[in-house]
C-alpha cells in the first residue's frame, strides 16, 4: 500500500500540511489557555465587587447597599462593571443594569438589555441577600472578546502564511527537481533515440544534482566506449577475416579443380587446415580481447608477484630468443608485486615478447625491467631493433594494425591490442617510447595501496 | 576404457566418438544433460567428457550434482568460449581437466588418458624411474644409467611431467598449463625449445633418444 506521495510535490506538500496542522494546534491550545485566565480575571474582579457589596450591606442592610451601588455607578462608570439590586419581591432598588434578574450563581453570558459602558453581554454573578433581596454583579466581557478577535486573528495569519509558504515550497522545490531530472530525461531519451553522443547538461556546482549527472556521464562514456568496442569488432572481423577465409576457400576449390593424387589433396587439405586453425586463434584471440575488456576479471584479482612473473617468463623465452641470435637481459626488482591476474601478466609480457623477437633482426638485444617508480610499479619491455615510427605508434594499438613493413612476418595483429586490454583491466598504462635505437613499450601499473 | 560423451553438437560428438572408438574405446553419446546425468549414476564409466553447456541442465551443474552423489569418475569439461573465469569454475566443480573448443582429437585424448591414470588418492612419490632414467625430487637429482645430468629446474618440472606419465602422451598445451601455467598458446616454440635442451642434456652420451615426439600427438618418455 502507498503511505506516502512519491513525487517531490507531495512530498513537500505533505510535510507543509503536517506543519500547518501542528500550527493550528498550537494556536487552539493558546487561544484557550488566555480566554480561560481571562475570564478567571473577570470572575476574580466581580467576586471582589460582591463581596465589598455584602459587607456593605451587613452594616447598613439594603438602603445602604443601595446608595453604595448608586456611588460606584457614578465613580467607576469606566470599569465596565454594571449593578441591580432587587428587594423580595422583586423591585428594583439600585443599579443601572436593565436585565431580568438571574437565579443565583454565574452566568457567563448574561443579555442585558442596555449600555452598561457599552457591549450588551455580560458576565454575571447573582447573589441572595439574607434579606430577601438579590444582587447581581456583571463585568463587561468585551475586553475578552476583543483579545479573543486578536488572538483568532493573529493565528489566522500564521496559519495562512504557512500554508502559502508550504504550497509554494512544495511547488518551487517539485519543479526544481522537475527540471534537472528534465535534463536527465532529456539525455536518456535523445540516446534512446539514438544520439549516443549525448550527455546530461552539468552545472558545475557540486550539488547532488551535479554529481548525479556527472556519474550518469561517467556511465554513459563507458557504455559508448564498449559500444564503440563492439562495432570496432564486428567491423575488424568483416573486414579482416574476409582475407583468410577467402583464401582457404581458393585453396580448397582448386584442389577440387585440379585432378591430383592422394598426396595432393593430402597437401592441399593440411594447408587448409593450418590456415583455418589460424583462424580459429584469430578468433580465439579476439573472444579474448573482447572479455578482458569489459573487466569483469577484475572480480577474480589477486596478489600477484610480478617479480616472480617477470623472471619466470624471461627464464621460459630465453632459449628460444637466444637460438633466434637474441640476447636478454632481465632485471626485474625483487619483492614487486601488485593485485591482478597472474596468467593474464604472465600473456601481456609474453605477447611483448614475442613482438620485440618477431620486429628485430638477430643479434638484437632485448631487455625486460621491472622497477618501482615514485609514479608506480612501471614495467618495460625494450628492444635496440629498428623501432617504430612516431606518427605510428597510435596505429600499432589498434585491432589488427600491421604495419606495411611488418605484413609479411607472422601473426594477426592483435598482439598489442591484448597488450593494451590486459594493461588497461590492471588501471594500468600503455606507452610506447623511442628506446634510441628501437622501441620501448612501458606499462606502468598504479602502485598498490599499503593496507 | 568406457567413456561416456554428453555433447549436444552432434558433429562434435561425432568427431570425438569416431576418435576415441578408433582409439579401441567403447562409447556412448547422451545429448542431454538429463540423460547424461541418468547414464553416469546408472552405469559405470571409466571417463566422462562433458559440454559445458547441453539444453536442461548443463554440463557444470551435471558434474557438480555427480560430484555431490560421490561419483567421482574422472570427467573432462568441453567448453566453446575460453572465458578466463570458466576454466576455474570447472575446476572447482570437480572437472579433473578442461579444454576449449576446437581442439585437436589428439589433445583431449591425451589428457583422457592422463586424468583416468591418475592415481586416485596417491601421494607424493618422490623418486620416479623409468627405463634408465632416474629422477630424485628430494635432492633434485638426475641419473641416465647412473650418469649424473645437470637440469635447469624447469627442465627438472619437464622431465618430472613426462616421467609421471610414461606411456602416455604430454601434448603441448599440457606442458605450457603445468610448467609455466600459461592457458594461453604463445606464437613461439618455448616447449619445442626446452624439450629439445632437455633431451640434448639427457642423450648426450647415449645413443637412444630419451623423448619421443609425434607430430600431432606430443611428447612421450622412452619407457621401452
Amino acid at each position: 500500500m502507498r503511505l506516502l506521495p512519491r513525487s517531490t510535490f507531495g512530498l513537500v506538500l505533505l510535510v507543509s500540511l503536517v506543519l500547518a496542522s501542528a500550527t493550528l494546534l498550537v494556536g487552539t491550545i493558546i487561544f484557550e489557555t488566555t480566554h480561560e485566565a481571562l475570564e478567571v480575571q473577570l470572575n476574580h474582579r466581580i467576586e471582589a465587587e460582591t463581596n465589598a457589596l455584602l459587607a456593605v450591606h451587613e452594616e447598613g442592610g439594603l438602603p445602604a447597599l443601595a446608595v453604595a451601588i448608586g456611588r460606584r455607578e457614578i465613580e467607576g462608570s469606566e470599569t465596565g462593571m454594571g449593578y441591580r439590586l432587587v428587594d423580595g419581591t422583586g423591585n428594583r432598588l439600585a443599579g443601572k443594569l436593565r436585565s431580568r434578574m438571574p437565579e443565583p450563581g454565574w452566568k457567563e453570558m448574561l443579555r442585558i438589555g442596555g449600555r452598561t459602558g457599552g457591549r450588551d453581554v455580560s458576565q454575571a454573578l447573582t447573589t441572595a441577600l439574607p434579606d430577601g433581596g438579590r444582587l447581581l454583579v456583571a463585568a463587561d466581557r468585551n475586553p475578552i472578546e476583543e483579545a479573543d478577535r486578536v488572538l483568532l486573528r493573529t493565528f489566522a495569519v500564521n496559519f495562512g502564511v504557512m500554508l502559502m509558504l508550504g504550497v509554494g515550497g512544495a511547488w518551487a522545490l517539485g519543479a526544481v527537481v522537475r527540471r534537472r531530472m528534465e535534463h536527465i530525461n532529456a539525455t536518456a531519451q535523445a540516446i534512446i533515440g539514438g544520439d549516443l553522443t549525448r550527455r546530461v547538461p552539468r552545472d558545475g556546482s557540486s550539488s547532488e544534482f551535479d554529481r548525479l549527472s556527472e556519474t550518469l556521464n561517467k556511465m554513459l562514456d563507458r557504455n559508448a566506449e564498449l559500444l564503440e568496442n563492439l562495432q570496432q569488432v564486428s567491423s575488424d572481423i568483416a573486414h579482416d577475416l574476409r582475407t583468410p577465409l577467402s583464401r582457404i576457400h581458393y585453396l580448397l576449390e582448386d584442389a577440387l579443380a585440379q585432378p591430383s593424387d592422394a598426396e595432393g589433396y593430402r597437401i592441399a587439405i593440411e594447408a587448409a587446415t593450418v590456415r583455418s586453425r589460424e583462424l580459429l586463434e584469430l578468433f580465439s584471440a579476439l573472444l579474448r580481447i573482447s572479455e578482458i575488456e569489459t573487466w569483469k576479471v577484475r572480480e577474480s584479482f589477486q596478489p600477484v608477484d610480478l617479480t616472480a612473473v617477470v623472471e619466470q617468463v624471461g627464464e621460459a623465452f630465453r632459449p628460444d630468443l637466444e637460438s633466434s641470435g637474441h640476447k636478454l637481459y632481465v632485471a626485474a626488482e625483487p619483492g614487486v608485486a601488485l593485485s591482478g591476474e597472474r596468467r593474464l601478466l604472465s600473456q601481456l609480457l609474453v605477447n611483448l615478447i614475442e613482438n620485440a623477437m618477431r620486429h628485430t633482426p638477430a643479434g638484437s638485444t632485448v631487455t625486460l625491467s621491472l622497477r618501482q617508480r615514485p609514479e608506480g610499479i612501471e614495467l618495460a619491455v625494450l628492444d635496440d631493433g629498428p623501432g617504430i615510427a612516431v606518427q605510428d605508434r597510435a596505429v600499432v594499438l589498434r585491432r589488427f594494425a600491421r604495419l606495411e613493413q611488418s605484413r609479411s612476418t607472422p601473426g594477426h595483429g592483435l598482439g598489442l591490442s591484448l597488450v593494451a586490454a590486459i594493461a588497461h583491466a590492471h588501471f594500468a598504462s600503455l606507452k610506447l617510447v623511442d628506446n634510441a635505437p628501437g622501441l620501448g613499450v612501458i606499462v606502468t601499473f598504479p602502485s598498490p595501496v599499503s593496507p | 576404457m568406457k567413456i561416456l560423451i554428453a555433447e549436444d553438437d552432434a558433429e562434435t560428438a561425432d568427431f570425438v566418438r569416431r576418435g576415441l572408438e578408433q582409439e579401441g574405446h567403447a562409447v556412448t553419446v547422451v545429448t542431454s544433460g538429463k540423460d547424461a546425468l541418468f547414464h553416469a549414476t546408472e552405469e559405470s564409466f571409466d571417463a566422462l567428457v562433458l559440454d559445458r553447456m547441453l539444453p536442461g541442465i548443463d554440463g557444470l551443474s551435471v558434474l557438480k550434482m555427480l560430484r555431490a552423489g560421490g561419483i567421482r569418475t574422472p570427467a573432462i569439461m568441453l567448453t566453446a568460449m575460453s572465458k578466463i573465469a570458466d576454466r576455474v569454475e570447472a575446476l572447482e566443480n570437480g572437472a579433473d581437466d578442461y579444454l576449449v573448443k576446437p581442439f585437436a582429437f589428439s589433445e583431449l585424448n591425451a589428457r583422457l588418458n592422463v586424468i583416468v591414470r591418475r592415481p586416485q588418492g596417491a601421494g607424493f612419490e618422490p623418486f620416479l624411474h623409468v627405463l634408465d632414467i632416474e629422477l630424485d625430487l628430494r635432492k633434485r637429482e638426475v641419473r641416465r644409467a647412473g650418469k649424473r645430468i645437470d637440469l635447469q629446474p624447469r627442465e627438472i618440472m619437464m622431465l618430472e611431467a613426462l616421467m609421471r606419465n610414461a606411456h602416455r602422451f604430454m601434448t603441448k598445451t599440457m606442458l605450457l598449463e603445468r610448467i609455466w601455467d600459461f592457458d594461453f598458446d604463445p606464437r613461439t616454440n618455448i616447449v619445442e625449445t626446452h624439450i629439445s635442451r632437455l633431451r640434448a642434456k639427457l642423450n648426450a652420451g647415449f645413443t637412444q633418444d630419451a623423448i619421443i615426439t609425434v607430430r600431432g600427438a606430443g611428447y612421450m618418455i622412452r619407457s621401452d
